[in-house]
């Protein structure tokens, strides 16, 4: 535990000091978010997160790529992957540093939806249900985002390339649950359905709990951690 | 203190190391030494668990680096051929990351970076950040971080490579002072650096290990026979017809520059005697003899080539 809370901290560190690439992230997601509720809640005068999450994942699935674009590609230009894996820590602990790190960076990110939660409080009547279930999908979305960006950060040879494909990985689970308007089978519908996360954010917006949906993220946010893990130490140059 | 035992390490059908096999006792300093590509870093990585060989096993101490991986490593400090460096961290820094990385008490680990930092003379360049310092400072950075830790045993891979001549001598010596307890593995290709360091060289060629053994033992195998050298106050060709008649005598030259006559012979005893004594009565007067080793240069050629 402490090799991992080690590796979290120096990336934590060195994602804040080495440059001020972290803060302009920052600082352009608060405003897109405090405008997306600002839209969505102030204007339309309902007390609910779901305009805000129901659309924030759009502009999440550019951000996280690029935030985590850096991890592994970084570790392995300054040959550090090398250190790493020659010290008394595993993978697997490698890998929850990172992970941990990114989640603690992410939770940064979405802190100002506190501020909105304390407004509609104060201004309406939000439903305690529905809002603490959106907030699971808020969180679950990120740390599944996070583990596909570290992914394809671990098997990219530069920074560039890692953000680019994160981000098309991302886009095309997106579009692909535009097959709704498609002329095919209900059966190939539904099946393309699960694979897109779209439709699983949108439950937990509604407030529908689903087990089902909470399995979508832990387990392809398993899935993708692990294949990251197995992958460390193959050397792509 | 290190078994490497029949480690190959296979891309595709191109064998990287093919079948090495070699042990070091605690208190050995081995050069590593073979042409560029010969398998040299790849068995580094091998040994430090950073590759994992196609087949055969590595031990440290008594345990073997695939299966207790993190007993093992933290018994080996690793200078990697370029230096594991985090740009923006300040020497510092890093030094206390790596160290509390290879499982240096939190308690001790100040002790442990002062000690660290006095050794590689990096005093002045403690709080600045790593992007900032030179290439030999960066090495010496490396160097550092290998021996945090207080390892057991040290794995350097071109050590010494971009330091100047001051430092070159401080970071031996400071190899030297370490390998009187420690174990190190040092691979290089200045070959008089391996000559003054190293009490045994390992020689691999093309993924093998072509010889093995203290400098001394390979320099007398490698050689057929004694190089004597011999310098004559009034030289003449006679004195040249005069040495072929000696018994044991296989070849000679001259060397017009330094005035001085090398001869090759059999591992004949007291053939010494038997050219000073034969050059005397012959009416020379000799200057100087004696007996000259093989350089590594010479030994390093003659098993490279062989293969």
């Amino acid at each position: 535990m402490n090799k991992i809370i080690l590796i979290a901290n120096r990336e934590t560190n060195s994602l804040f000091k080495n440059s001020i690439m972290a803060y302009i992230l920052l600082f352009l997601y608060y405003i897109i978010s405090s405008f997306l509720f600002y839209s969505f809640v102030v204007i339309t005068n309902r007390a609910e997160l779901v305009g805000l999450l129901g659309n924030i994942y759009v502009v999440l699935m550019f951000f996280i790529p690029v935030l985590t674009s850096r991890s592994f590609v970084d570790e392995k230009k300054n040959n550090t992957l090398e250190l790493l894996l020659t010290s008394p820590v595993s993978k697997l602990q490698i890998f929850l540093g990172k992970f941990l790190s990114y989640i603690f960076f992410y939770l940064i990110m979405i802190l100002p939806t506190l501020i909105f939660i304390i407004f509609m409080f104060s201004f309406g009547k939000p439903q305690v249900g529905v809002l603490i279930s959106s907030l699971i999908g808020y969180l679950l979305i990120g740390i599944f985002f996070i583990s596909i960006g570290l992914f394809f950060s671990s098997i990219s040879p530069n920074q560039v390339i890692a953000a680019l494909v994160g981000i098309m990985f991302l886009l095309f689970l997106l579009l692909i649950s535009w097959i709704e308007n498609a002329q095919v089978s209900y059966n190939i519908k539904n099946i393309i359905k699960e694979i897109s996360y779209i439709s699983h954010v949108d439950s937990f917006n509604k407030g529908l709990l689903d087990f089902k949906d909470l399995l979508y993220f832990v387990f392809y946010t398993f899935f993708f951690s692990f294949i990251t893990i197995e992958t460390l130490d193959i050397k792509n140059g | 203190m290190i078994k490497v035992i029949n480690v190959t390490k296979e891309y595709g059908k191109f064998k990287a190391v093919d079948n090495i096999s070699f042990e070091m006792e605690k208190g050995e300093i081995v050069g590593f030494l073979g042409p560029n590509g010969a398998g040299k870093t790849t068995t580094m990585r091998i040994i430090t668990g950073y590759f994992l060989p196609t087949s055969g096993d590595v031990f440290i101490g008594e345990h073997n680096i695939e299966e207790e991986p993190d007993v093992a490593k933290a018994l080996i400090g690793y200078l990697p051929e370029n230096p594991p460096l985090y740009p923006e961290m300040p020497v510092n820094d890093y030094l206390k990351f790596v160290g509390l990385l290879k499982g240096v008490n939190k308690k001790e680990i100040n002790k442990a970076v002062n000690y660290v930092i006095e050794k590689t003379s990096l005093g002045e360049k403690r709080y600045a950040k790593i992007k900032t310092l030179s290439k030999g400072l960066k090495q010496r950075v490396g160097i550092a971080a290998a021996i945090i830790h207080d390892p057991e045993v040290l794995i350097l891979d071109e050590p010494t490579i971009g330091l100047d001549p001051l430092q070159i001598i401080e970071i031996r010596n400071l190899i030297k002072e370490i390998g009187k307890e420690k174990t190190i593995l040092l691979s290089s290709h200045i070959l008089a650096e391996v000559q003054e360091v190293c009490d045994k060289v390992i020689i691999i060629n093309k993924g093998r290990i072509v010889a093995k053994d203290s400098k001394e033992n390979l320099a007398k195998k490698a050689s057929s026979g004694k190089r004597i050298i011999l310098k004559i106050k009034n030289f003449d060709q006679n004195c040249l017809n005069v040495l072929q008649s000696i018994n044991g005598v296989q070849n000679y030259f001259y060397d017009e520059k330094t005035n001085e006559i090398l001869i090759l012979t059999e591992d004949r005893e007291n053939i010494e005697n038997d050219i000073s004594k034969l050059i005397i009565e012959n009416g020379y007067s000799l200057m100087s003899i004696r007996e000259e080793e093989m350089s590594l240069e010479e030994i390093f050629a003659k098993y490279v080539k062989e293969e």
